[in-house]
């Protein structure tokens, strides 16, 4: 079954029990939200598998999503994340603190789907393993009409379509975008604009409008 | 159509699978990652430093062979050419001593 996280939540049932402080939370920062974040990434450092696991269960729906929005094929993403935390693993000591560890995430798992997909030109692949279940997302009010624009966002070329999933799946403002993707800001809306414009274009050819 | 709010419904962040952190530790004990704090502070920099200043060295001595090398040809084709006009000048001056010496045979002959 699968169930999105509300945008910059982190996955609280991943979490050990502890107490968890109100902060100002950004609504794009995920680690903003959890005082208790640089204590797991404190004790992971310290080589800690378990808090390690569960650094990774806080941040494995983000990276998941990132690869299969890209990649359009779940097994590809579990492969893509998975080599994301091993590199996770590898920095842990360059890290400082929760929102550093997010936004290296994203910065790591970006870069990678955009080699693998150059890659594999993934463009042509559109895996079947990556329909929806009945059931998966109660929020989506159209399954079909859902599925086919990430089956259109699938079309974009690689950077846009990067683009148009950290906007919209991570909820990131366009200059979050030009520093995850080392990219100009002017690029990153110019991306955006076209992105959408084309979609938009698209799905009134298809009678959606 | 509020496009954004479709893309948004459409781009729903996806559950990964449940024992994905369990793969990553079973890999990690697997020796498939070592910690970057395994291998000293600093090392990778270090090492980063010793690799830039290897291919400095290396291309530093590189450009000082192919300037000798270029040097050397350019003397081989000075000295060639020099040698060229001196056989030059030695075979006229030989021809012109041959027909002074032949030219007083030719007169106490008649």
């Amino acid at each position: 079954m699968v169930t999105a996280a509300p945008f910059g939540r982190t996955d609280t049932a991943a979490l050990p029990a502890r107490p968890v402080a109100v902060a100002a939370p950004s609504p794009h920062c995920a680690a903003a939200q959890d005082v208790s974040s640089p204590d797991l990434l404190t004790l992971a450092k310290a080589g800690d598998q378990a808090a390690f696991a569960a650094l990774i269960r806080r941040h494995q729906n983000m990276v998941f999503s990132v690869a299969l929005h890209m990649l359009r094929s779940r097994p590809a993403a579990e492969d893509l994340a998975q080599e994301v935390f091993l590199e996770l693993y590898r920095h842990l000591s360059r890290l400082e603190s929760d929102a550093h560890v997010v936004s290296w995430l994203r910065r790591v798992a970006s870069h990678r789907c955009i080699d693998e997909i150059r890659r594999r030109n993934h463009r042509q692949e559109f895996a079947t393993d990556t329909l929806p279940e009945p059931g998966h997302s109660p929020q989506t009010r159209d399954v079909f009409g859902a599925e086919r624009l990430q089956a259109m966002v699938a079309e974009l070329p690689e950077k846009a379509r990067m683009v148009v999933v950290l906007r919209y799946q991570e909820e990131m403002e366009p200059t979050e975008i030009a520093s995850a993707l080392s990219m100009p800001i002017n690029t990153v809306k110019s991306h955006l604009r076209r992105s959408i414009a084309a979609l938009r274009e698209s799905l009134m050819s298809r009678g959606r409008v | 159509m509020n496009m954004d709010q479709e893309l948004r419904d459409a781009l729903q962040r996806k559950q990964a699978p449940p024992d994905l952190a369990d793969r990553v530790l079973a890999r990690i004990n697997n020796g498939e990652a070592a910690p970057a704090s395994n291998r000293g502070p600093g090392s990778s920099g270090v090492f980063r430093w010793l690799a830039a200043a290897a291919v400095l060295a290396i291309a530093a001595g590189g450009a000082e062979t192919y300037y000798t090398q270029q040097q050397q040809a350019a003397e081989t084709a000075r000295v060639k050419q020099e040698l060229q006009v001196a056989l030059q000048i030695t075979n006229d001056t030989l021809a012109r001593v041959q027909s002074k010496l032949s030219q007083p045979a030719e007169s106490s002959g008649r």
